[in-house]
């Protein structure tokens, strides 16, 4: 079980990484295009590397800040080694059960009840926080529970991909506010320059006029990536509590006094809060999920929203950077399959590169993503659990791809320029819908066979990935041949 | 660890051996929470569940502030400051009991007054513990209990 988690955290760690970095790195090479065009040869997608490059020397930045800001916590929190007689029993016994070498350590205060893993160095450290030793004695079944949950973690190795993704999503926020700032900026000096000229009536009209429909498109685009960021790892970081008691309950027995099983009264805000954006699933959720696994998979959704989104937002780029005369209500589909071959007779080798970049790139966040579904299938042995799954890709796969299509900017001006008329608008941009719709439903059949397919080998989850991205292409070549 | 340290702890250790005698192997860890009062950061991935605050670490707390509390009683301080806190001699009988803190020998250093100052002092600290309301109960009863041999409440 160990293995499948371990599999299921190194993908869902490599898909966020995909999944943050191009979204980082398309953000800041959009706002910023000629600034970072240092590198012509590569036109159109130059940009795209430069901001490429510096998204990853910026990892190392934010790493060592991150890093730095760790051991800053870890000084100021008294970690000190914990040697006495029952924990060492307890962490021999456990040690020996998960065939590891973790050593103890206590800190905080006596109002600190945490108990959590760590990666120090090399080494595997479970924490304790002061206030939670007396709980050693209390209820040392309990406790043992507690602490084989953060073996788990170790094993799984949860803490140092913990430490890997706060670089990476450190680092994509920081992207992202820079190209929401560069945007902020570029509209406060055209208000300025406004404003020198016509005075404070000439900016409240630009502001509330032709100004507002920017400054909003703005707000939703970053603020509904960032949410969706958030989202993620908030998701996953719920799913490995899941993971990490399973596996507790696997190697000590499961021990239900340790979850209160009553459901507190909460506000609807509460409830949102601890649904979609707290950290730990509620108590009462990991009481039942030890009964019922599908608790657990449904924790799991927000990967197929994920998924829509991000596969969604390739096709998007790809087709962006492909069409000079993106827009729909500027161009007749006609118009962009011209530019599309004057493209491709310009700059073939550019152009195709585009397409194959997209296409790998689409290829691999599935792949990724297969492979992870592929690890919970090997978990989620029965039929009930695999249908319910099953039943609810196509539903949060089309809510990511919707979510992506209705704050992307290009389209909320298309839709604007339309007068909000959505079906002028089908009726105009209906070939880039049909490569989304393709795309989209291509994502949910493969899913969906998965889970009765049950691939366990590397080629049958390439081949599955691949599926999506293949038919998407031949859709594409016979819609603009 | 000094003497004068070693001494410090005295009141604290003899308290937490008499309300929670399976946690004294934990006491050393007790005493530097009391002097650690900042909530660190994240850490690690935790187990995610807060729990209640447990007497041990709220009586070795206790312990260490009333030896601070009983030792300013000690020293040389205006009279009028403790002025019917000690009986006779009392100053002299609690320096040496800091010395070795017997079970309910305070009820005779200490007046009425000062074992009602001592009280509050108590029901303050255990304000302050965040206890439940039943550990509260038991841990005042059981302090009151080791200085005083008031009717001290079973475990």
């Amino acid at each position: 079980m160990v293995e499948a988690l371990r599999a299921e955290s190194r993908y869902r760690t490599w898909f966020a990484t995909i999944l943050a970095g191009t979204i980082a790195v398309v953000y800041l090479s959009s706002s910023f295009p000629f600034f970072l065009d240092q590198l012509p040869a590569l036109n159109p997608v130059g940009h795209i590397v430069v901001a490429l490059i510096l998204f990853t020397m910026a990892l190392g930045v934010v790493g060592t800040m991150i890093y730095a800001a760790m051991e800053a916590r870890r000084r100021s929190s008294g970690l000190a080694s914990l040697r006495t007689a029952s924990v060492r029993r307890m962490l021999r016994e456990l040690n020996g059960i998960f065939d590891t070498g973790v050593v103890a350590v206590t800190f905080g205060g006596m109002q600190d009840g945490r108990i959590l893993a760590m990666k120090i160095k090399n080494r595997d450290v479970v924490g304790i926080g002061r206030g939670a030793l007396a709980f050693i004695k209390r209820e040392p079944t309990g406790f043992r529970y507690r602490l084989a949950h953060e073996y788990a973690h170790l094993a799984v190795g949860d803490p140092r991909r913990e430490q890997w993704l706060s670089v990476v999503y450190a680092t994509t926020t920081l992207f992202l506010l820079i190209a929401y700032g560069s945007a902020l900026s570029n509209t406060f000096s055209v208000l300025a320059g406004i404003g020198s000229a016509g005075g404070w009536p000439e900016v409240k009209k630009a502001l509330l006029g032709w100004m507002r429909f920017g400054l909003i498109a703005n707000l939703v685009l970053f603020g509904s990536i960032l949410f969706m960021l958030m989202l993620e790892r908030r998701s996953a970081a719920r799913l490995r509590e899941f993971y990490a008691d399973a596996a507790a309950a696997k190697a000590v027995g499961a021990v239900e006094q340790v979850f209160s099983t009553a459901a507190p009264v909460q506000s609807a805000l509460r409830r949102f809060w601890s649904r979609f954006l707290a950290l730990h699933p509620e108590p009462a959720d990991r009481a039942a999920a030890m009964a019922d696994r599908g608790t657990v998979y449904r924790a799991d959704m927000m990967l197929f929203v994920l998924q829509g989104f991000f596969s969604a937002f390739i096709l998007e780029l790809v087709l962006q950077l492909l069409f000079t005369s993106a827009s729909a209500t500027l161009a007749t589909f006609d118009d962009r399959r011209a530019s599309l071959w004057r493209f491709l007779a310009i700059n073939s080798a550019a152009t195709y590169g585009t397409i194959a970049f997209g296409a790998l790139l689409a290829m691999t966040a599935h792949i990724l993503v297969l492979r992870r579904l592929a690890a919970t299938v090997r978990v989620a042995g029965e039929r009930r659990e695999r249908l319910g799954l099953i039943a609810s890709v196509p539903f949060f796969a089309a809510a990511g791809a919707f979510v992506l299509l209705a704050t992307s900017e290009g389209i909320l001006w298309d839709l604007q320029q339309t007068a909000w008329d959505l079906p002028r608008y089908v009726i105009v941009a209906w070939d880039r819908l049909t490569m989304h719709g393709v795309a989209l439903l291509t994502l949910c059949g493969v899913i969906m066979s998965l889970f009765f397919l049950k691939p366990r080998g590397a080629r049958a989850i390439f081949a599955l990935g691949s599926l999506p991205v293949l038919i998407t292409l031949l859709a594409g070549y016979f819609l603009y041949r | 660890m000094t003497q004068p340290e070693a001494e410090r702890q005295l009141l604290a250790r003899a308290l937490l051996a008499e309300t929670e005698p399976d946690e004294l192997e934990f006491f050393q860890e007790y005493v530097k929470a009391v002097d650690h009062t900042r909530q660190g950061g994240r850490l690690g991935p935790e187990w995610g569940i807060p729990e209640v605050a447990s007497v041990g670490p709220a009586v070795v707390a206790v312990g260490l502030y009333l030896f601070e509390v009983f030792k300013s009683w000690t020293a040389d301080v205006p009279k009028k400051t403790i002025e019917g806190f000690l009986v006779d001699r009392g100053k002299e009988r609690l320096k040496a009991w800091l010395g070795a803190p017997k079970k309910e020998e305070m009820g005779s250093i200490v007046t009425a007054k000062g074992k009602a100052e001592i009280m509050s002092i108590l029901g303050r600290l255990v304000t302050e513990a965040k206890l439940s309301p039943r550990d509260a109960e038991r841990l005042t009863k059981r302090v009151a209990g080791h200085l005083f041999g008031v009717t001290a409440g079973k475990k």
